[in-house]
């Protein structure tokens, strides 16, 4: 039952524009700085739950399931390698633009973690799941998570 | 419906800060993992979290409740956020106690958490956003200006003079410099207060608190799982009475000079605790202590009144006489407050509910009040300045 308001149209209205005037600078915390600081060594830096033998990657201050506190834990460096779990083409961007370049977006399951990452995928025509691929690291690094361009078939 | 009877069985805080290196997180994280194992348990007693956190602008994440889901222990649980702006603190323990009592949960770990160093450019920049976007924020209104407008009439309203609030700072300052979390304990003297930096008359920079990174976290039990892990009723404070209220969204329509919002919803946590008799004198007696919420020196005053624990425009002189001293006759704000400890908003009513448990279990340290205590307030204030929340706990033994 709809209620019979006379005000409920679709006619252009008077607005009042506004924002939300905020910005932020986001520590990157006690592990982010060591996930980080392997990425400017072109590593790819994990950490293992002793608990549950969960692999995080990126690592983590923390297991999610068990709770164990995991800073303390010897971070491992993974292979460079993954596997894609699965992709999409993209064909606009976050604002509903059309892009020049459509590219491809992957969840990759990085050799030796438990955990998922997700990233470009570059360099291919036709990717598949289950497909093997390996980071393409940028020229200088700066401890960004675009010192990997992205991904592309091992 | 019969209620069951919840405690709180521990906290965990974090240190507060300007800018802690932390993720939110990871603060929260901190906070929980410690309230688990202060409390000897692990994530797997767990039955539910509840995580409670202000405005998202401040840390910058939205939806931070799920963002924060994982470092306050929720995953897989029937995990949400309760949110009522600066009343979160002592909502979420109020969620937690509902979600027991109703029969619901045996065992919840409740986080409140903020990390307002993330905005830029100013905490402040973000508080605008909360005003009505039609005729308000075009003018560009923070919460400096608003407490300003009330302070002065407050101040007016029942002659108040300047020394008197700016007592407080000193008792909440000093009190602070014995909190282990505290960002800003200081010794200060009533003229350092009033002599410093004018930010809009009549508010100086010591009449306010500083924003601040951190979270706080507590194990709430019902009477059965407390039993069943065998936790020493010294280790417990039991909720006795909750209350909430919310005044109208129209800020400029409200009574400057008194909380309503806030006598109701100590109103209705009395009633609840079998409190009948609501005089000051009644209440201070029964109560041993009080944590009110000041994140401005005369809030603390104000919200004093509004629980009805000092009569409309006495608090004041009651601050300046020392009354309100830890040592004093009704001590208030022993922990130090927003203004000493800090005010990373939903954690620093977190932290005055930590408060009160710690006293009432004789785990306060330096901060303890020297004499017998069974039964303490905290109460937190926000929204649109228009909440209150109330929670009143007492101690493990009391009956
Ligand atoms: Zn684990």
């Amino acid at each position: 039952m709809l209620p019979k308001r006379r005000t409920m149209t679709d006619a252009p209205t008077h607005e009042v524009r506004g924002g939300f005037p905020v910005h932020f600078h986001y520590t990157v915390g006690i592990v982010g700085e060591i996930f980080f600081n392997g990425l400017k060594e072109r590593k790819l830096l994990a950490v293992t739950c002793k608990e549950c033998s969960k692999t995080y990657f990126p690592p983590r201050m923390y297991c999610e399931d068990c709770f164990a506190e995991l800073t303390n834990e010897e971070f491992k460096t993974l292979e460079q390698e993954g596997t894609v779990e699965s992709f999409t083409k993209t064909y606009k961007d976050h604002r509903g633009n059309s892009l020049s370049e459509p590219y491809y977006l992957a969840l990759i399951k990085i050799k030796g973690s438990d955990t998922v990452f997700f990233h470009k995928l570059i360099n291919v025509d036709e990717p598949n799941i289950g497909m093997i691929v390996k980071p393409v690291w940028s020229e200088t690094t700066k401890a960004s998570l675009f010192d990997i361009i992205g991904f592309e078939p091992a | 419906m019969k209620k069951r009877k919840v405690g709180i069985v521990s906290v965990g805080l974090t240190k507060f800060m300007r800018r802690a290196k932390e993720t939110p997180k990871e603060l929260a994280y901190y906070a929980a993992k410690t309230a688990l194992d202060e409390a000897g348990i692990t994530r797997k007693d767990v039955d539910a979290a509840i995580i409670g956190s202000a405005p998202d602008a401040f840390d910058g994440v939205h939806q931070k409740h799920e963002y924060l889901t994982d470092g306050a222990g929720g995953v897989n649980l029937p995990t949400m956020r309760g949110y009522v702006g600066g009343g979160t603190g002592v909502f979420s323990p109020i969620q937690g106690w509902y979600s027991i009592a109703s029969g619901m949960h045996d065992v919840v770990l409740v986080t409140t958490e903020e990390k307002m160093s993330s905005v830029l450019p100013s905490a402040q920049a973000a508080f605008n956003t909360i005003f009505d976007n039609m005729i308000e924020r075009p003018l560009g209104p923070n919460l400096v200006w608003i407490f300003a407008l009330e302070m002065r009439r407050y101040m007016e309203t029942y002659g108040i003079p300047k020394e008197h609030i700016a007592a407080v700072s000193v008792k909440n300052k000093g009190n602070a410099l014995d909190h282990p979390s505290a960002m800003l304990g200081q010794k200060l003297t009533i003229e350092d207060v009033l002599n410093s930096e004018v930010l809009a008359e009549p508010v100086h920079l010591l009449d306010i608190s500083p924003v601040a990174d951190g979270a706080v976290s507590f194990v709430m039990m019902s009477e059965e799982k407390i039993k069943e892990f065998g936790i020493s009723l010294d280790d417990v404070a039991w909720v006795e009475g909750v209350g909430w209220n919310v005044d109208t969204t129209m800020w400029t329509n409200r009574d400057l000079c008194y909380p309503k919002y806030v006598e109701k919803a100590a109103k209705q946590a009395y009633t609840m605790a079998g409190q009948k008799d609501h005089s000051p004198e009644a209440l201070r007696k029964w109560l041993s202590f009080a944590e009110p919420y000041d994140p401005f020196n005369y809030k603390e005053l104000h919200h004093l009144e509004g629980l009805q624990l000092f009569e409309k425009g006495k608090a004041p002189l009651a601050a300046y006489e020392g009354v309100t001293a830890r040592d004093g006759d009704f001590p208030v704000t022993p922990s130090g407050g927003l203004l000493g400890v800090g005010n990373p908003i939903a954690a620093a009513a977190g932290m005055k509910v930590a408060e009160v448990y710690l006293q009432l279990t004789g785990k306060a340290e330096k901060r303890q009040i020297p004499k017998d205590v069974t039964r303490g307030l905290a109460q937190a204030w926000g929204d649109l300045m228009q909440v209150g929340t109330v929670i009143i706990l007492k101690g493990g033994r009391v009956n």
